[in-house]
């Protein structure tokens, strides 16, 4: 096509990681999909006050951190679309099928003999699940340590929430240093 | 393409110290141009705004170059994990803020011990504090005046010191509790609004950079006003080799990675400020007639004496509300308690205990910095929920011996986009060092307990440790059998090529350098103005006894 502008920045900035991961994302078949919801929801079981991965859509934050096939698989957690499809297909449609205690033995033995694709797996929902609002929500619903959280840190930060130095804490004549003149050669040897 | 007009200085790498320089420079109307391989960091890329936040830390916005791979980074082969980054910025874009200076210990440890390739600073504290001071003006500091474990900075400004928080407050609280010296931090955070930055609203994401330019940064604290000044600043220009003639640097060559095409730049000084691996790679990769081993290299001390910093994580949880996710990462105190050489531990120098923030949710289960990850399955609830937000790290970095083995070289079986050789970096912890960081370790511990940690993972000594301080690879010195310049940053063989970066720390002390990085700039700039015309009639580095000085 003539005339079209162009910048060399943007291929440059093409070979990057991008920012929210790969766009187009990737596509998952509907076979795919209630696998990965399935062995999501048992690498985070829901329960007191959390929601499962599932009812969260962990699986639309994996279709953008893994590395479409014909793109090298360069960045965490460097996974291929092909690879980690046939993974996820290794599990197949009896695991979704299947109760929990059974679930919990195949991703069990896929963690040891699949070992790649399930750590791919396991850590592309723990980032997907807590990125996800709603599981904020439950941390600053259930924990004490967390009723402040708010995931991403800009634009709010925490200055308001966050504790200050008293004067009186502060401890004043404790330390020393030695003085430029005074520094002489230690006994190495005695050491 | 050559351009016909010949600047007065040529500064080679724009973060924290080639910001300094510049600046400084162009505030008395000297002609300055920075050539600079990376790019400005363009606002939509700092992840604080998006919910990935987490895990673009290991992908986007990975310290370590050969994890991010970025077009405008080059390769690091070898036994290290080298952290920088390639951008108007430099490193400092990543960095925490920590701000300490060097004590006047740090700058004799040849006096003091000589062990291993030690050798003193050939400046002392006294000589560099009116450029820290300058530095820190310029720069933004926030801090609180009055520790006694450093002499008196009177004409330090300072901005009024971070928030703690309830982690700052527990770890002071394990000091105290033993007796152990601790001060609030010097952070290159603003707490007050500055140059048009924004005041630090305690976010907590400070290795990820700062989009309110909080924090102190290159591209903040120092590119603004240099580029108002006039300097000229070339991104996407990555520098193939320092051109020499008859003894003195006329400029560079380098590659615009926009089109590909080579360029010259003329230039009657040049100042090398690519951090303690691209200075000395940039110098090896300049061999040439006259200077076949590199530029300054005739003695081969280009690249040696790397150093890191010794370094150990210790995680600490607690059975109440640490909220290590508020607040800004640079350490809200710093513990020197055991800083200077103990004489009975059974190693020389020592470290400073300082404490991190524990980012988002995503970091507790993926195991914090120690590895300590959440198990999937049905354990996974109780773990979290025991261990998010009542977490506080502690880290120690010690100061690892200068060792001529701990090097820095070519390896040309791997090119960066450009096709220019990657560095190779060599490191090997000396068992000093291994004592050192034990030590350290069984100290945090012991804080720790002392205020009522429930449990701790430690990461041992690291090997190789986290390369965040890139130190000492073209060290100054006495003379030219021990250092590759001399106390005014003029490289021994060739007088108008300085070099005024970490590369130029003679030792490293305990404590993170980019204030002293900072202050180098500084210094070297306000020399270059002084006794510019004695650099350029030079026919030979003068001895640093025979320079004309200040």
């Amino acid at each position: 096509m003539a005339n079209v502008q162009t910048d060399a920045r943007e291929e440059l900035l093409a070979q990057r990681a991008q920012m929210g991961g790969v766009d187009p994302p990737i596509t998952f078949s509907k076979q795919q999909q209630a696998i990965l919801n399935a062995a999501a929801d048992e690498v985070i079981p829901p329960g007191g006050g959390f929601p499962a991965p599932s009812a969260v859509d962990v699986v639309e934050f994996i279709t953008r951190y893994v590395a479409p096939n014909g793109q090298t698989p360069r960045h965490f957690p460097c996974a291929e679309e092909g690879a980690f499809k046939a993974g996820v297909d290794r599990l197949g449609n009896a695991f979704v099928q299947a109760g929990s205690q059974r679930r919990i033995e195949i991703l069990e033995r896929a963690s040891k003999e699949d070992a790649t694709f399930f750590t791919q797996l396991r850590d592309l929902v723990y980032y997907g699940y807590y990125s996800r609002p709603a599981v904020t929500q439950a941390i600053r619903d259930n924990l004490e340590a967390g009723r402040d959280y708010h995931g991403p840190p800009q634009p709010l930060g925490y200055l308001s929430v966050t504790e200050r130095w008293n004067e009186s804490e502060i401890p004043k004549g404790r330390g020393s240093y030695t003085k430029t003149k005074e520094i002489k050669r230690i006994p190495v040897e005695k050491l | 393409m050559t351009t016909k007009q010949e600047y007065d200085v040529l500064v080679i790498g724009a973060g924290m110290s080639g910001g300094a320089v510049c600046k400084r420079l162009s505030d008395d109307g000297v002609k300055v141009v920075c050539l600079e391989q990376g790019d400005w960091i363009h606002p939509s890329e700092y992840p604080h705004h998006y919910l990935e936040w987490e895990i673009e830390k290991r992908r986007h916005w990975a310290f370590d170059p050969n994890v991010r791979q970025a077009p405008e980074d080059y390769p690091v082969t070898g036994h290290t994990t080298c952290y920088m980054v390639n951008a108007v910025g430099g490193s400092s874009i990543h960095f925490a803020g920590h701000w300490p200076r060097f004590k006047p210990v740090d700058f004799k440890k040849g006096t003091e011990h000589g062990l291993e390739g030690t050798i003193d600073w050939p400046i002392t504290y006294e000589e560099l504090a009116p450029f820290y001071d300058i530095s820190d003006a310029e720069v933004g500091i926030s801090g609180m005046p009055g520790d006694p474990s450093y002499p008196a900075r009177p004409d330090a400004l300072r901005q009024p010191v971070i928030a703690p928080g309830k982690l700052g407050k527990k770890f002071a609280a394990g000091l105290d509790a033993l007796g152990w010296h601790w001060w609030p931090s010097d952070n290159a955070i603003i707490t007050r609004g500055k140059d048009g930055r924004k005041a630090c609203n305690a976010c907590g994401n400070c290795l990820s950079g700062c989009p309110r330019g909080s924090l102190g940064a290159a591209d903040v604290a120092w590119w603004p006003k240099a580029l108002k000044n006039g300097v000229e600043l070339r991104t996407n220009a990555r520098v193939e080799k320092i051109n020499v003639s008859k003894g003195r640097a006329t400029g560079a060559t380098y590659i615009d990675r926009l089109t590909g095409d080579r360029h010259e730049v003329k230039a009657r000084i040049v100042v090398l400020c690519g951090n303690g691996i691209g200075t000395p790679r940039l110098l090896l990769m300049s061999a040439q007639k006259g200077h076949a081993k590199g530029l300054s290299n005739s003695n081969g001390l280009v690249g040696t004496h790397l150093m890191f910093h010794s370094w150990a994580f210790v995680d600490c949880w607690f059975d109440e509300p640490i909220e290590g996710y508020k607040g800004g990462f640079g350490a809200p105190l710093y513990c020197q308690e055991f800083y200077e050489t103990g004489k009975d531990r059974g190693f020389v120098n020592g470290f400073t205990m300082q404490v991190g923030r524990s980012f988002g949710s995503a970091y507790t289960a993926m195991g914090t910095h120690s590895g300590l990850m959440a198990p999937w399955g049905a354990g996974h609830r109780e773990f979290f929920n025991k261990h998010f937000a009542r977490h506080l790290l502690i880290f120690m970095q010690g100061e690892d011996l200068p060792v001529r083995s701990n090097a820095v070289t070519l390896d040309p079986s791997v090119t960066d986009s450009s096709g220019l050789p990657a560095a190779h970096v060599e490191y090997e912890v000396p068992e000093n060092d291994k004592k050192l960081t034990a030590f350290g370790v069984q100290r945090i511990v012991e804080a720790a307990k002392a205020v009522g940690a429930i449990e701790t993972n430690n990461t041992g000594v690291l090997s190789p440790p986290p390369g965040w301080h890139l130190m000492g690879t073209c060290r100054m010195g006495t003379n030219p059998q021990d250092s590759v310049t001399n106390k005014y940053n003029q490289t021994w063989e060739v007088p108008n090529l300085l070099i005024a970066d970490v590369s130029s720390f003679a030792t490293g002390g305990g404590l993170n350098p980019a204030c002293t990085a900072s202050a180098i700039g500084v210094r070297c700039a306000e020399y270059i103005k002084r006794r510019a015309s004695d650099v350029l009639t030079q026919k030979q580095t003068p001895s640093n006894k025979d320079a004309p000085g200040f």
